[in-house]
């Protein structure tokens, strides 16, 4: 390749930094180089790129992202100690992770969600871009990390959920799990009971399902039925929902027909507990409540 | 309550307290390499969102799947390539939906080239250069991009992404090299602006684009190590 003849294309070029290319074409495309400008141009600006990422710092974990990891691990290991735990299996593809039960998501893809804007408040800096405009949060995760298992449970408290949905009853119950930096650690699974839920019979056949949990144990599920951890946008909406609550049962079921989620919290001695069943939009910033309904007392 | 010695482990030895029952040495493990993973998952989905649930998905199967490490790789590296194939079958998937009929890299180019979100770099804006560097990313090839935010952006030599890859030391050359003359084009107004407002991750080499080129050995983790 002579000065006299075409440019090299850019891939070449690159290909050529990498060290990919040697020998006689090697040194034609070096001499070819050496006395053309624009190829030397692009030849260094391929340069440049690498030195351009290299430059982008990178993002730290944000705290919300690090706590909803944490609380799952936890529950991970909570689930193991369990034996016979209907948990869903990752997918079986060697050392591949080909799938993975996320939530409905009801944003567009790319485009920023409420639970997004809202779990990375305080995240890292991030490319989205919506309708050509950029968007980025700045991190500020200098709060001390929570240890893998570092949320308590304690007693019953006196707690008004952020959405009564309606129900406006003073509600006894747990109270939220926080961690060593005060903020709410929810550790949950979310179950496919398959159940269609009616209007009618709604209250009656959340506590069914309840009482079979209970009677399975806590963190069993019965029949065929499958675990999976929460989805971004689920573990948002159940917090929402439940005011940083722990639910006693999330079912990402059926609600007259249509898709939609049960989130119930558990009773607490002969108080009254409630429930809700949110529409699959539920996120953080938008509960979409379909119907609320308060619990019978165990034996009431 | 944590066992007080963990800290003090090897993320090897983590891993064995982990299959030996303790409950807490996986999430000691998932925190000491937190950051560089969530920086993993986040450049390669471009999705904050996604990145959250590649990244569960991606521990929880680590988790489960513990016993299949086999100690002839680092951990991190094992760590990583799980993360990296969470993140990629993400896209994949989303790829699914836009095209059915591609094969993989035919359909992550689609994807590319359709973008998840409209995704354009103005070069008359004086946009933060992290930003236009951000968006460049989301318009290349995601095989492409994930070799680039190993070994460009995360600093990591060739010989350990290609591990985490699972490919040849060759290929990643071959798909960065192909990755930085596509972003060239949507970048080359940032030419002499200099390094990225903020740079500097704390935990990335110091020196120049060679050391990619040679360094051979572990997945830095940051802290602890696989002794």
């Amino acid at each position: 390749m002579s000065r006299h003849s075409a440019h090299v294309d850019a891939d070449v070029l690159a290909e050529l930094n990498a060290g990919l290319i040697s020998g006689k074409r090697a040194t034609r495309i070096h001499a070819h180089l050496a006395g053309c400008q624009h190829c030397a141009r692009l030849s260094a600006g391929l340069t440049e790129i690498s030195t351009l990422l290299a430059s982008v710092p990178a993002p730290a974990m944000p705290e919300p992202v690090t706590r909803r990891l944490n609380a799952a691990l936890a529950q991970e290991a909570a689930t193991r100690s369990a034996p016979g735990q209907a948990v869903e299996p990752p997918a079986a593809t060697g050392g591949r992770v080909l799938s993975f039960r996320g939530g409905p998501k009801s944003r567009r893809p790319g485009v920023a969600s409420p639970i997004a804007a809202r779990a990375f408040a305080a995240a890292a800096a991030f490319c989205v871009v919506a309708g050509g405009a950029y968007a980025a949060v700045e991190l500020n995760s200098s709060g001390p990390s929570p240890s893998p298992s570092g949320h308590s449970q304690a007693g019953p408290a006196v707690r008004s959920p952020k959405a009564s949905g309606g129900g406006a009853l003073p509600f006894i119950g747990p109270t939220p799990a926080v961690g060593g930096d005060g903020s709410s650690i929810l550790s949950f699974h979310v179950i496919n009971s398959g159940v269609d839920y009616r209007t009618t019979t709604l209250s009656a056949q959340i506590s069914g399902e309840l009482d079979q949990r209970v009677a399975n144990g806590p963190e069993r599920s019965s029949g065929a039925r499958i675990l999976h951890a929460p989805s971004t946008q689920q573990y948002g909406c159940v917090m929402d929902v439940t005011g940083d609550v722990e639910p006693a049962m999330v079912d990402s079921a059926r609600y007259n027909g249509s898709p939609a989620t049960i989130i119930a919290l558990a009773h607490v001695g002969n108080q009254v507990s409630q429930a809700w069943v949110v529409g699959p939009s539920c996120s953080a910033d938008k509960t979409d409540i379909l119907a609320h309904v308060t619990l019978p007392t165990a034996g009431g | 309550m944590t066992d007080s010695s963990l800290p003090g482990l090897s993320d090897a030895q983590l891993l064995e307290r982990h299959l030996s029952g303790d409950p807490d040495a996986f999430g000691l493990l998932f925190l000491r390499h937190r950051d560089r993973l969530w920086a993993v998952a986040l450049r390669t989905l471009c999705d904050p969102e996604e990145a959250a649930d590649a990244l569960q998905e991606a521990m929880i199967s680590a988790f489960r799947r513990a016993a299949d490490f086999r100690g002839d790789a680092a951990v991190t590296t094992w760590l990583h390539r799980i993360v990296v194939n969470a993140s990629l079958d993400r896209l994949r998937r989303r790829a699914a939906h836009a095209a059915s009929s591609v094969g993989d890299e035919g359909t992550l180019d689609l994807l590319a080239a359709q973008g998840p979100a409209p995704a354009t770099v103005d070069p008359a804006s004086r946009r933060d250069t992290r930003l236009d560097v951000e968006a460049a990313l989301r318009l290349i090839p995601p095989e492409q991009r994930a070799a680039l935010v190993l070994v460009d952006m995360l600093g990591y030599p060739v010989a350990d992404a290609a591990a985490v890859l699972e490919i040849s030391v060759g290929t990643v050359k071959s798909r960065c090299a192909r990755g930085r003359a596509r972003l060239l084009p949507h970048l080359e107004h940032l030419r002499g602006r200099g390094p990225a407002t903020g740079a500097g991750s704390g935990h990335r080499a110091e020196d120049g684009i060679s050391r990619n080129r040679t360094a051979t050995g572990s997945v830095s983790p940051g802290q602890g190590g696989d002794g």
